[in-house]
């Protein structure tokens, strides 16, 4: 039989996200010929279950800790794969998980937001309607007075001219 | 011959000079009798001049009054405009609070904050109003006052100038040295437009003589928005109070 090597991937030597899941579709494409080891493992496993007498994972467990020992000392290399896989695939759902909330912005009004602190701001809904806050409509209701700035008067040209004319003035 | 060329040469220029100097002369040495010969032409060309000034500049002065009048207006028209528009905003907030307001209590408590808010709302634009008129009267008055203390200090200047003017003819009448006349309305028609002079500066600017009544505004305008502010925070209190119990 062909020997199926796996890749061991340590994500702390990924230079890039990229390279990561160069790195996975690799591995997983080497993996897909080993379907007939797979099999083989089975096939074997069944063999030895078969052979063992009163098998019973629940009651007999030094055998089945044994059969399991076997199972697992065979199946490693494709567990250590497939969990530090399944670890990776997890870490990075967290991960963007964890982007995805950071991006978004519950409420973007500081007042509404702050409002919502309060419960007591809130009158009682009814069925089917959002609360509206309290705050919310009364701040509509803090509108500044219209106040117009006053127009004024300049008649210093005026003035002026009426100063520095002596039309009566002889030469 | 050489002797007679140079006589004649010497005549032609004096031809030709002497008159110029002698009309240079003319106006010092002849300008007393000139004065007094064209008195009554030069003093009645002076105060139609004078009075086309006046006029000319008073027609400036009510021009400016009658566009800030009409400033005022649109002024109005749009604050008006914006209290329309804030009014309308008031009334929609009104009406949320009042849907919301299920349970009689609610209700109670909501329409006696819009009673207490409406309350509010009218008293500060009374209390605006008022400052604007007593702004605008007085600013109104100041100016009508600058006015006359203009008027009145042309008028003084007019007096002293038609005094001088009929001391000159005169003095002109009796013969008085025209020299003499004329450096006596000159130096009275002087004192008399420094006097105007005077009076005009002690107006100031009118930025100046409503620099009180502006600031009073300003402070009746703040005084009715804390006024508003308080009656509101407590009305918004009351309500938050009242419908936080059910």
């Amino acid at each position: 039989m062909k020997e199926h090597t796996l890749h061991t991937h340590n994500p702390e030597t990924f230079d890039t996200e990229d390279s990561f899941f160069v790195h996975e579709k690799k591995a997983l494409h080497e993996i897909k010929p080993s379907k007939a080891l797979l099999t083989s493992i089975l096939h074997k496993l069944d063999e030895e279950k078969s052979t063992t007498k009163n098998y019973n994972p629940y009651t007999s467990r030094n055998e089945h800790h044994v059969h399991s020992r076997k199972g697992i000392a065979i199946l490693s290399p494709y567990m250590r794969y497939m969990k530090m896989v399944s670890g990776a695939a997890f870490a990075s759902a967290l991960v963007f998980m964890f982007i995805l909330k950071g991006n978004t912005t519950p409420n973007e009004n500081p007042t509404t937001f702050a409002v919502q602190t309060s419960p007591n701001a809130k009158i009682a809904s009814v069925a089917g309607e959002e609360p509206i806050d309290v705050d919310t409509i009364l701040a509509e209701l803090d509108s500044a007075a219209t106040v117009a700035e006053e127009p004024t008067l300049d008649d210093s040209d005026i003035l002026n001219d009426l100063s520095n004319t002596n039309t009566y003035e002889i030469q | 011959m050489k002797y007679n060329k140079q006589y004649i040469s010497a005549l032609i220029m004096i031809s030709l000079i002497a008159p110029s100097m002698a009309f240079a002369a003319g106006t010092s040495t002849m300008s007393a009798p000139n004065f007094c010969s064209t008195l009554t032409t030069f003093t009645a060309d002076a105060e139609t001049k004078k009075s086309l000034q006046v006029k000319d500049k008073f027609a400036k002065l009510d021009k400016r009054q009658a566009e800030l009048l009409l400033k005022r207006t649109e002024n109005d028209r749009t604050a008006t405009g914006l209290e329309t528009q804030a009014t309308e905003k008031q009334n929609l907030a009104y009406t949320k609070l009042l849907s919301q307001a299920k349970t009689d209590a609610e209700k109670t408590a909501v329409n006696q904050f819009i009673t207490g808010a409406k309350k509010a709302f009218t008293t500060r634009q009374a209390a605006i109003t008022t400052a604007q008129n007593t702004y605008r009267t007085a600013f109104d008055q100041r100016i009508s006052a600058r006015k006359a203390k203009l008027e009145a200090a042309l008028a003084t200047e007019k007096t002293s100038i038609d005094r001088a003017v009929s001391i000159a003819k005169s003095d002109c009448a009796r013969g008085v040295s025209s020299t003499t006349v004329k450096a006596t309305y000159k130096n009275t028609i002087t004192k008399a437009h420094d006097t105007f002079k005077l009076s005009v500066k002690g107006l100031g600017s009118v930025d100046t003589a409503v620099a009180t009544l502006t600031q009073n505004r300003k402070t009746a305008i703040t005084a009715a928005e804390n006024t508003f502010k308080k009656e509101m925070d407590n009305l918004k209190i009351t309500l938050k109070s009242q419908l936080g119990k059910k």
